[in-house]
Parts: structure tokens; C-alpha cells; sequence
């Protein structure tokens, strides 16, 4: 612990230094960078697999009342199935939503069924009273054309796309797309695509009758949010929180770069989609928000190193658009494990909170290869996988005496339990895609 | 009714040939609407080159594997960058040193990139499109892999510019929109806006460049190549799912769609190379499947396997039409059937009153006739009982008797007309002579003949006993006579002559009067006529006398006619007279 102290500390001085030089830039920082190793003392003359929590907080806002403007397009699914309570609800839900918009803000409204209709074209939040009542006009029939209608949606937002603003696409569907491109691929490509123009999809599942696979793949690529609404009641609630989160953006297009070094190798990235290649690993995320941690978690194949000696394993080097200053900029860290022979001293060292939070991918990744086992119905072999994941966490949650890698564990046998029941299962999966969306992306609500 | 069919006939036939007309007219205006659809998509694939052209031209110099990644990485059009060297070798990206993306692409592109002959275009369109061909077929055998089909580049690009400026004259709602994602293209690099007209230019360079549209999974995937300076090959695969997305971009939405677009009831649908439905728009109320579409199109390379339809509810495409040309019929139909029922009213109104009236003086004549027939009774009575001294009062019930003897002759007169009618008069034929029937007839006619300065002349040759009815006889005379009476008083003789011939009787009666104009004579014997001129003014009668006399001596196997003379009105009767019973034929035919 105390040398966890230490090498903190040692950061802290070292990036002072680094900003006493080069002051006037620094100050403006919204960012910052945490390198963190989940056991920065290794045992010596072996080989280890070690996790490294890279994470990207953004400041409290000095000045609350300003933040970024927003560039947003509702796309509205009015296929036959949102007849009724749905689409009522829906409609509300959107409008109260644009209400909280402000007259520097950009929305449009796309609805679709089997064909698509730009309800309200891109335009300025400030009469919302007329963009209420062309949403009051939509009416439910025909199919979904999802791709078509997130097509349109994000023609809307390039009306008016600007790196400095907050470009997303909000999209409400309560069934399967059948006109068009249906696939998870198909929608994970478009999101991808959509993500390289800085706009982010976020996905919300109304009830059963949604491909949750492709939702979560849509906003997954875009690194949009995703939500399984069940009740039609709550969308209000989600709409709320979704434009609470776009509203709180401060820093955009953030590519992350982490170089592996001294024979290090990098194994696998959890919970988000990046490249590796050779001793590289690249991966991005579209926006931060205030007062929200995102991070990835990297494990790496460490060689065995000397007693007493200390290894440099990565450098990472974070690049993003800062919207306040409309700026670029980067960000640079890195991390250096010790090694030891003395088991205590391991022990003392550890971090518990950035291994609880690589343990959480962990259980998350077992958690999705369980689904993965369950669509192949193999309902036993998805049981242990969680059963895995549950040992798991317990074995780690009695050595860290962590409550919260415990109650995890509850929640893996609980799922375990619950992944036979036939009846509710398209509703468990849709739990399940969402819980593990949300961990991977660390959404907010 | 036949020119009413005639007419409806003739306007079904015109309306056919015109609805033929507007199909064959509509037929074409839908290709050329699909033809500026693939116009708008050919000019998105030459903005999409001219991008893809500039950042392959930023690349060419420093062309480090770490560039060319954070291009796939930055570009939103492109899913994967690869360099082939100039033996067509792939020098990037190489299964060493990949990521997971590339190894999965290197992988699904293992033939086409062995396949150097696909990136080469000579300038002989000939051998270009043989060599292109080879390659095609023998990949196409491949599951899953590429099936290639190469247009030379050149002759492409032009025939695609004229299109796209065609389209953008053509479908005016769509310019908006598509200046929209030129613009949103442009952003992406400066350069690329400036590029667009100047596509002839960049032919110049020495490069060469094209399309290759391969399958994947039997999806539709393209490829765009350039050959560098140095002779490398260097390509872009783009992105399929944002490829169709900017295509489904450059198509209108419903919001663009208003009841009086020329999409009237009909559906565009972009179906892919799987047949499935990428895109539709149009404002039928009807789903696409459940109709069949009237016109195809295949789109051009590189969307060679896509195509459009185009479907309507219905042919004839504007729906008022057909309710115009119904309405029109139908109001010139009623008109004509108005205008026709007033002229036939007008025509029939003289005749429907003058049949009232005979109907009402019919029913009168009923109740007349027994009155009439105890006048003439007790007047005959009265008569037989006078002494031959009192002899003026014998005369005055002699003109009472007479004029009785009139009054019935009319009554029966038009009794005889309403069975005429009906077809229900029955001739009560018995033996008697014709000559008997004219003397009774003469001395009927004797007083109002004296008065009416008319002189009647008989010459008889008649006297035989024949079988005929002496009513019905006598009642064609007493018609005769009372127009001789009437229209040809004070002319002095009035000759009648009789004779026989065979089984029938000949009466002529000729009188001295004014005689019948040419014109009348032809419609003397239609009922309720009377010839209007300055003789028959002022003089009273029903106009059904001679039409019943001719009636009468048809139906007694005879005829009544007109003959022609120099002066006055000569009438020949004939009669059906057998002499014997056993000469004459079944009672019924006479």
C-alpha cells in the first residue's frame, strides 16, 4: 500500500514538473489520466498476467452554467408494434426531453416504419412548442427500417456537424429490423463508420421484441449509451438521463495509445473493442463526460524480471478534443511495476480498486461467453462459465475483503440460476446485454 | 340507343388507346425517374473517388503502415487500406504484424488480391475488359468469394458526369439533399470539393484506377484501386454498411413525398444483390411485396447486382383522371337521353292528348249511347203513332230521328277506334248487298248533303248478294261522306261509283272539292291527323275518321286509299265480299 503511495506520489511530482514547464498549457486541463497497475509489486523470476486500469475522469465544471451545445437526432421507430402505450409514451418522453434543450442547441426528429420520414429536419432547440407538435403528429404502421431511419438520422446531424459540439443519434425501437440491413454486423458497421465522424449512436430497447445483440452493437461501435426499457412508463426517465449525459460532455474523439515495452505483451483489452498489433494497442472513445470515469482495463503478459528490480511496462499516450478550449489535446502516462520475492510486500502492494475494477471485466467477459453458450443452448456449459466467474469473484473478493466483488458474485449465481428458465429469457438476455453493456462502457445510469 | 352504344363504344375504344398512350408515356417517365436515381448514385461513387483519390495522393510519399492504419482508422468511408507492391505481392497488410480487423480482411480477400490481373486497366478497352473477365469467372466458381465485373474507367466516368447533370435537372426535391452530402463529403477533405469537376483532369495523371465490386457472403462489396508512380497498387475497401447508408442519404424521405409529387400511389424500392429491400420510399398506402413492380432497373457498376422497381397501385396512374373521363361520359350520356326523351315528348304530346280526349269521349259514348238509343226509340215510336195530316210534326221528329242517327254514327265512330286499339272488334258478317249499305248510307246523308250544296251521284253496279257486315260497311262510308260533307261543301256533284270484281266490292267516291295537297295526302290516314291549311280552320273534328275507315276495311280483308285525280278527292274503297259462304276463308283472317 505505501508503495502504492509512493509511485502515486512520484507521479504527482513528476507531472507538477512537467506542468510548473509548461504552466499556461496545463492549466486548461479537463482531463486527467490514471495509469494504475492492480499489482504494481510482481512476484520475481516468473512470468505474470497483469491487469493496467488506464482511466480518463473529466474535472467538475468551473463555470456550470456553460457547457457544450448539442447536436441531436431522435430517431423514432413507428412500426406497427409501438402502437398504443409505446409510441404515446415515446412521443412524450422525446418532447420532454427537447424541452430541457436550449436555443443554441440543434435537434431533428426522424420517425420510420417501412419507410422513413424526416419529421422535424435539423434545426435550432428554441421553438419547441412547433417540434412538439410535428412529434404529436406521428402515428404507428408498417415494418422497421432501422438502418434507413439511423441513415437519415445522422444525415440530420450532418446538417450542423461540428467537432465542438455533441453529435448524437438517440434511437427508439421496440422490435427487429426487417426492411434494410438487420444484422448486429451490419448495424455495428454503420456505427463504426459513425463514430469516425464523431457521432455516437445511443440505442434504447423498448419491451421484449428487440435484437438486443444489434442495439448494443450499434451503440458499442459509436460508443453511444444503451438502455432496456421493459415499461414503456419509463421512458421518460432514460430520456432523461441520456440528454443528462450529452448535456455533461466536455472532451471528444479521444484515441488511446498504449505502447508496450520492455517485452511486454499485450493480451486482450476488456470490455471495448481496440486493435492490437505487435506492441501496440489502439482504441478510442468518443466523448467523455463530467464527472464520469471511463477506462479500459489491459492485460499483459509481464517476462520475469530480477528480484529487487523495476520494469517500465507501458506508456500511454491520450489525444482528445477538449470542447471548452476547442482544442486538441494530449495527455501522456506510463507505468512501472516492482518485483520481489517477498509475498508480503506483494500483498501490501496491491490495488484494490483497480482490481476490483478489472475483476468486474472479467466476471463481465465470462458473463457474455455464458450468453454466447446459452444461444448455442447449452444451458449447463453457460451455468459453469458463470459458476467460473462466481469462484472467481469470490476467491478474489475474500483476498481483497472487497463487498462489492462479493455481491457481484451473488449476481453471477443468481444469473446462473435464472438462464433455464425458457420463458423469461428473452428478457434475462436483454438484462444481461445491457448489465454488460454498461459495465464494459461504465454508462452512467 | 344503338348511337348511344355506338358513342360509349367509340369513347371505351378512345379511352383504351389513350390509356395506352399515358402507360406507354408513363412507362417512360418512370425509367427516366430509376435512370436519375442511378444517376445520383454514379455521381456519389465519383465524390467517393475523388475523396478516396486525395487521400491516396496525401499517402503516396511516406506510406508507413502506421499512416495507412490511422487512415482506415479516421475515414468513415473506409474499412481497410492495402498496398500491393509492384509484382502485385501484398505488401500491406501483412498476417505479421496485423491486428485481428486485418487478419479477417486478408482472409475474405485471399483471391481477389492473387487476382493481379484486376488491377490493371490498359488504355485498348478490349483486352482490358477479356482480362478482366477471366479472373471474374474463375472466382465466381468460389463460394464466397469474388465475382468481378470492370467497366474501362474512362468511358465510365463520362457517360456517369452527363447522367448526374441530367439528375440534377430532373429531380428537383432531391437537390437539397444531395448538395447536402456533397458538402458533408467536401468536409471531410477540401481538396475533394474542388475535385469534382475536375475529374477529366485527374484522368490525365498517368495512373490508373477503377472500381471492383466482389461478393462477401453474397453481399455486395466494393473496392476502389490506383497504381502509385512507383507501381504499386494501392486500395481502399470501403465500407458497406456506410456505403449504402450515404446511398439511402441521396434518396428522399415521406417528408419530401407530398400528395402532388409525380411518385403519385406508387413505391421505389433499392433491393440488393440478395433481392432483400435496402430502401423504399414513395406514398402508396400498400406495402412494396404485396404488389408487382411495373419497371425494373438494374443499376450500373459498381452496384451491378442491385437494382430498382418501381411499383403503383395502379396503372393509370393519376386516379381523378378516370373519374373525370367517367364523369364526362356519364353527364354527356344523360344529357343526349334528356335532350332525346324532349324531342320524343314533343312528338308524342299531340297525339297523347288527342287519346285522352278520344279516352274520355270514348267512356262518355258509353253512357251516350243508351239515352241515344230510347231517343230514337220513342222518337220512331212517336212517329208511327202521328197521322199522315200532321205532317210537321212528322218532319220535325224525321230531323230528330236523323240527327239521332248521327249522333250515334259518331259514337260509334269512336267505339270503333278504341277496339281498333285494343284489337277487339269482331265482324258480324251476313248476307246483304253493298248497294243496299250506300243507299242506307245516301239517305242517312240526304238532308245534311241537301244543305251542304252537295249533289251525290250513284252509279251502281252492285247489287249482288255477298257476304259482308253492313255496319262495318256502313261505317266507313258514313267517314267518307262526312268529309266529303265537311271539306268539300257547295262543289255540286259528288260521284259515287260501285262494282265488283271476283270476291270483292269496289266503291269509289269522288267529290269536286279543293282536293289534298301532295303533302298531306301522305299522312291523311295517320290517327289524330287532320291537314292544316285554310280549308280545315274553323271546321270541327276528332282527326280519327279516315285512319278508322282504313282500319275498318283492312280488317273487312279490303283498303282504303288515296287515288290520285286532276281535281277534287277520289277515294277507293275495296272490300273482301265473298259471294257464298263457302268461298269465303276462316272468319278470322278478315
Amino acid at each position: 500500500m505505501n508503495r502504492y503511495r509512493l509511485t502515486n506520489i512520484k507521479h504527482l511530482l513528476l507531472a507538477l514538473c512537467f506542468s510548473a514547464t509548461l504552466a499556461p498549457l496545463t492549466q486548461a486541463k479537463q482531463i486527467d489520466l490514471q495509469v494504475n497497475l492492480a499489482t504494481p509489486v510482481m512476484e520475481a523470476e516468473r512470468t505474470h498476467n497483469a491487469f493496467i486500469k488506464i482511466s480518463l475522469e473529466a474535472f467538475k465544471q468551473d463555470q456550470p452554467q456553460k457547457r457544450i451545445p448539442a447536436n441531436i437526432a431522435i430517431v423514432l421507430d413507428k412500426s406497427g408494434s409501438m402502437q398504443g402505450d409505446k409510441l404515446y409514451h415515446a412521443k412524450k418522453a422525446a418532447i420532454m426531453a427537447i424541452n430541457r434543450l436550449s436555443p443554441n442547441d440543434i435537434v431533428s426528429v426522424v420517425s420510420y416504419d417501412s419507410r422513413v420520414n424526416v419529421v422535424v429536419p435539423a434545426t435550432k432547440a428554441s421553438d419547441t412548442e412547433l417540434i412538439a407538435h410535428s412529434i404529436q403528429q406521428i402515428n404507428a404502421s408498417g415494418n422497421t427500417a432501422l438502418f434507413a431511419g439511423v441513415s437519415k438520422g445522422s444525415q440530420e446531424l450532418r446538417k450542423f456537424l461540428d467537432m465542438n459540439k455533441v453529435n448524437r443519434v438517440i434511437l427508439l425501437s421496440d422490435g427487429l429490423a426487417n426492411v434494410g440491413p438487420s444484422t448486429p454486423n451490419e448495424l455495428g458497421k454503420l456505427g463504426l463508420s459513425l463514430a469516425k465522424e464523431g457521432i455516437s449512436v445511443t440505442t434504447i430497447g423498448l419491451g421484449l421484441g428487440y435484437n438486443e445483440d444489434l442495439m448494443t452493437q450499434l451503440a458499442g461501435f459509436s460508443d453511444g449509451n444503451h438502455a432496456f426499457v421493459e415499461k414503456a412508463e419509463d421512458l421518460a426517465k432514460v430520456f432523461q438521463y441520456e440528454f443528462g449525459d450529452v448535456l455533461s460532455v466536455v472532451a471528444q474523439s479521444v484515441e488511446i495509445r498504449i505502447k508496450c515495452k520492455n517485452g511486454v505483451r499485450p493480451l486482450r483489452v476488456l470490455g471495448r473493442e481496440a486493435d492490437i498489433s505487435g506492441n501496440m494497442v489502439s482504441t478510442r472513445m468518443n466523448q467523455l463526460y463530467s464527472e464520469q470515469e471511463k477506462f479500459i482495463i489491459l492485460e499483459v503478459e509481464v517476462p520475469a524480471q530480477e528480484d529487487r528490480s523495476n520494469l517500465e511496462l507501458v506508456d500511454v499516450d491520450i489525444r482528445y478534443n477538449d470542447l471548452f478550449n476547442q482544442r486538441n489535446e494530449q495527455l501522456s502516462s506510463n507505468v512501472v511495476a516492482q518485483f520481489s520475492r517477498s509475498q508480503e510486500q506483494i500483498d501490501e502492494a496491491v490495488d484494490t480498486e483497480t482490481y476490483e475494477a478489472a475483476a468486474e471485466q472479467v466476471a463481465n467477459e465470462f458473463n457474455r461467453e455464458a450468453v454466447e453458450k446459452r444461444d448455442q443452448g447449452d444451458i449447463q456449459g453457460a451455468q459453469s462459465i458463470l459458476q467460473k466467474s462466481a469462484d472467481y469473484l469470490d476467491n478474489l473478493g475474500q483476498a481483497l475483503a472487497s463487498p462489492k466483488l462479493i455481491e457481484q458474485k451473488e449476481e453471477a449465481l443468481k444469473d446462473a440460476d435464472e438462464l433455464d428458465d425458457e420463458q423469461e429469457w428473452s428478457k434475462k438476455r436483454k438484462e444481461l446485454k445491457e448489465r454488460q453493456f454498461k459495465r464494459s462502457k461504465q454508462q452512467s445510469y | 340507343m344503338i348511337p348511344i352504344l355506338i358513342l360509349g363504344w367509340l369513347s371505351v375504344r378512345l379511352e383504351q388507346n389513350q390509356q395506352q398512350l399515358i402507360q406507354h408515356q408513363f412507362q417512360a417517365l418512370v425509367e427516366v425517374k430509376l435512370k436519375s436515381v442511378d444517376g445520383l448514385f454514379q455521381g456519389h461513387f465519383q465524390r467517393l473517388e475523388a475523396v478516396l483519390k486525395s487521400e491516396a495522393s496525401e499517402l503516396k510519399q511516406n506510406a508507413s503502415s502506421q499512416a495507412l492504419r490511422e487512415l482506415s482508422k479516421s475515414s468513415p468511408y473506409i474499412e481497410q487500406v492495402f498496398i500491393l507492391d509492384p509484382t502485385r505481392k501484398p505488401i500491406y497488410p501483412t498476417p505479421t504484424n496485423a491486428t485481428a480487423q486485418e487478419i479477417q480482411f486478408l482472409q475474405q480477400t485471399k483471391t481477389l488480391l492473387e487476382t493481379p490481373s484486376l488491377f490493371t486497366h490498359s488504355q485498348e478497352s478490349n483486352t482490358t475488359i477479356q482480362k478482366a473477365n477471366g479472373p471474374a469467372q474463375l472466382v465466381a466458381q468460389a463460394p464466397y468469394s469474388a465475382q468481378l465485373k470492370s467497366v474501362p474507367q474512362t468511358q465510365r466516368l463520362t457517360r456517369s458526369t452527363e447522367k448526374s447533370i441530367n439528375a440534377e435537372t430532373e429531380i428537383a426535391p432531391l437537390i437539397s439533399r444531395r448538395s447536402q452530402a456533397t458538402s458533408s463529403i467536401a468536409a471531410d477533405s477540401p481538396i475533394a470539393s474542388s475535385n469534382i469537376n475536375d475529374t477529366q483532369v485527374e484522368q490525365v495523371e498517368p495512373t490508373d484506377s477503377g472500381w471492383i465490386a466482389w461478393y462477401n457472403n453474397t453481399q455486395l462489396q466494393h473496392i476502389y484501386w490506383q497504381t502509385t508512380a512507383d507501381n504499386r497498387v494501392m486500395g481502399f475497401a470501403i465500407s458497406r454498411a456506410r456505403l449504402l447508408s450515404d446511398l439511402i442519404n441521396l434518396l428522399p424521405d415521406q417528408s419530401e413525398i407530398t400528395a402532388e409529387h409525380p411518385l403519385n400511389n406508387s413505391i421505389i424500392t433499392l433491393k440488393n444483390s440478395r433481392g432483400e429491400v435496402s430502401y423504399e420510399w414513395g406514398n402508396a398506402k400498400e406495402s412494396s411485396d404485396h404488389l408487382t413492380p411495373i419497371k425494373t432497373l438494374n443499376l450500373s457498376h459498381p452496384l451491378g447486382s442491385w437494382r430498382l422497381e418501381y411499383t403503383t397501385t395502379s396503372l393509370n396512374k393519376p386516379q381523378q383522371n378516370w373519374l373525370e373521363k367517367l364523369l364526362i361520359i356519364v353527364i354527356t350520356l344523360s344529357a343526349l337521353s334528356v335532350l332525346g326523351w324532349l324531342v320524343y315528348r314533343e312528338q308524342t304530346r299531340e297525339s297523347r292528348l288527342a287519346l285522352q280526349r278520344v279516352n274520355f269521349v270514348n267512356q262518355v259514348s258509353h253512357e251516350l249511347k243508351t239515352p241515344l238509343t230510347n231517343v230514337r226509340m220513342y222518337t220512331e215510336m212517336l212517329e208511327n203513332q202521328l197521322d199522315d195530316e200532321q205532317v210537321k210534326q212528322k218532319r220535325y221528329l224525321n230531323i230528330i230521328n236523323n240527327e239521332s242517327k248521327r249522333l250515334t254514327r259518331l259514337i260509334d265512330n269512336v267505339l270503333s277506334f278504341s277496339k281498333l286499339e285494343r284489337d277487339s272488334l269482331d265482324l258480324n258478317l251476313q248476307m246483304g248487298t253493298v248497294q243496299e249499305c250506300i243507299n242506307n248510307t245516301l239517305e242517312a246523308f240526304a238532308p245534311a248533303f241537301a244543305q251542304r250544296g252537295l249533289d251525290p251521284k250513284l252509279t251502281s253496279h252492285c247489287d249482288t248478294n255477298v257476304l259482308l257486315d253492313p255496319h262495318c260497311t256502313e261505317q266507313i262510308l258514313n267517314n267518307l261522306f262526312s268529309n266529303a260533307e265537311k271539306y268539300a261543301a257547295d262543289s255540286g256533284v259528288l260521284q259515287i261509283e260501285c262494282w265488283q270484281e271476283g270476291d270483292y266490292s269496289f266503291i269509289r267516291i269522288h267529290d269536286n272539292g279543293p282536293g289534298i295537297d301532295e303533302y298531306s295526302s301522305r299522312s291523311i290516314f295517320e290517327q289524330f291527323y287532320r291537314a292544316s291549311n285554310k280549308l280545315t280552320d274553323g271546321i270541327s273534328g276528332t282527326g280519327i275518321g279516315l285512319s278508322i275507315a282504313r282500319e275498318l276495311a283492312r280488317k273487312h280483308g279490303g283498303d282504303l286509299i288515296l287515288e290520285s285525280t286532276t281535281q277534287g278527292a277520289s277515294f277507293l274503297l275495296s272490300l273482301y265480299t265473298p259471294v257464298s259462304l263457302s268461298h269465303s276463308p276462316a272468319k278470322g283472317s278478315l
